[in-house]
């Protein structure tokens, strides 16, 4: 069907790329409208690149890391589908931004720990009490062992600045988790088959301390350039051993 | 986990890698251009490929990939002021100067200014704007997308891309829409 010129500008200034059968004949059959519709899609060039900015490295890598880390213990909790419309429980209290949720669900449980007189800090403080309370809060990853790729860590570790060689050994567990309202790597190593904890701090150099932790989990604090790697497990004899594995597996500085 | 739907057990981990390779970063824009925010939109195309992992035996059409996707990062997105209302500081994370990739200064000039523009965009006209600039979405697909009448999802688009061209001194034949939405001659 035939439109009006008005009709026909106001849907190429809408739509420059328009389907409309009717509009492209029309557009094909008039010079008018075939310079007017090249203009306006001169300018869509122009939206595109605006539109279009930079995407930070390594995005697609974190995304395919973090599905492989999240895994096959996911439950799917669809709970209806219409087509390919999926509605979720809206009620499901589980954290959707994880990383900013979790935070507040690690300080939560620091809060009940220390009223509860669950930790002894000792001297620890500030970092090291979130740490350990995240460490609480995520005991679950000191029993799976997903056997990360070390290009795959690697690209995990990459934002903030660091790079391991194939001599950190196995890496049973790995993930950037919320600590101080910030994206800190928390990886899990195995030496003689017990889960050694190791969190890299990379916006923080903390003074290094042989001692720390508290009944159950003991720990070592190393600096590294601007950043400190915090080092616990729930056997204090092979923490040097993880600890000499740590510091000779660093390989560059991004 | 168990297969029933379009995609087999086998096929799973690659579909849903050439899903993340061929939509990710589209998503992160868009989130990027509503949010405001680069670490809240990098969240949200996380946790809208593990939603989409997880559901992926529900998805029968994979011609609609792109439009669930979508459709499940805009749930996330509403969800987060479920619980909290999210600061909605100034977007310093869109860095309207970063342009390496373009060498014609005057060219570069007049994305950075649209860049401006688009930052200040009130969202009802944003949306449409993303979701056909970045989906290819046609005015039908975006109004069952957010949910409003084709017609609005036009008279949308032709404001918002009437305000943007007028950053560019675009001159040429015109038309205006008047108070009710209908086209008139300038």
């Amino acid at each position: 069907m035939e439109k009006d010129s008005l009709t026909i500008k106001q849907v190429l200034i809408s739509d420059p790329n328009t389907r409309d059968p009717d509009v492209l004949k029309q557009v094909a059959a008039s010079e008018e409208y075939s310079e007017f519709s090249k203009k306006l899609k001169q300018f869509d060039d122009k939206l595109k690149s605006a539109i279009n900015i930079d995407v930070p490295e390594g995005l697609e890598s974190r995304i395919i890391l973090a599905q492989r880390m999240s895994g096959e213990d996911a439950q799917a909790d669809v709970m209806q589908q219409n087509d390919n419309v999926v509605a979720f429980k809206k009620s499901d209290n589980k954290p959707q931004l994880g990383y900013r949720w979790m935070s507040i669900a690690a300080a939560l449980v620091l809060a009940v720990g220390l009223s509860l007189g669950m930790f002894k800090f000792g001297e620890s403080q500030g970092l090291e009490q979130q740490i350990l309370a995240h460490l609480y809060e995520h005991k679950d990853a000191l029993i799976k062992d997903k056997n990360i790729e070390l290009a795959s860590f690697n690209e995990m570790l990459a934002p903030h600045g660091v790079k391991v060689s194939e001599s950190i050994g196995h890496i049973r567990y790995a993930s950037n988790c919320p600590i101080d309202d910030k994206k800190a790597p928390h990886f899990v190593l195995s030496e003689n088959g017990q889960p050694v904890t190791v969190m890299y701090i990379p916006w923080k150099q903390m003074p290094e301390r042989e001692k720390i932790g508290d009944d159950k989990f003991k720990g070592v604090l190393l600096s590294h350039q601007k950043g400190s790697f915090v080092i616990f497990s729930e056997d204090p004899e092979i923490i040097n051993r993880v600890q000499e594995r740590v510091a000779s597996s660093i390989e560059i500085d991004i | 986990m168990a297969s029933s739907g379009l995609y087999s057990d086998a096929k799973r981990t690659s579909q849903f890698e050439a899903m993340v390779n061929a939509y990710s970063k589209d998503l992160y824009r868009y989130g990027l251009w509503l949010t405001k925010d680069a670490q809240v939109s990098e969240d949200l195309v996380q946790e809208t490929f593990l939603r989409a992992w997880k559901a992926m035996d529900s998805l029968k059409d994979p011609n609609a990939v792109k439009s669930w996707l979508f459709t499940i990062y805009r749930r996330e997105n509403a969800r987060r002021f479920e619980k909290i209302r999210p600061d909605t500081t100034p977007i310093d994370d869109v860095n309207v100067d970063q342009f390496a990739q373009i060498d014609d200064s005057f060219a570069k000039a007049e994305v950075i200014a649209l860049r401006k523009s688009l930052k200040d965009l009130p969202e009802e006209y944003l949306e449409p704007l993303l979701l056909q600039v970045l989906g290819g979405y046609s005015c039908d697909e975006i109004g069952e997308i957010i949910g409003i009448k084709s017609g609005a999802v036009m008279t949308r688009l032709f404001r918002a891309r009437k305000k943007l061209r007028a950053i560019l001194e675009d001159d040429g034949p015109e038309i205006e829409l008047d108070s009710q939405g209908k086209v008139t001659e300038i």
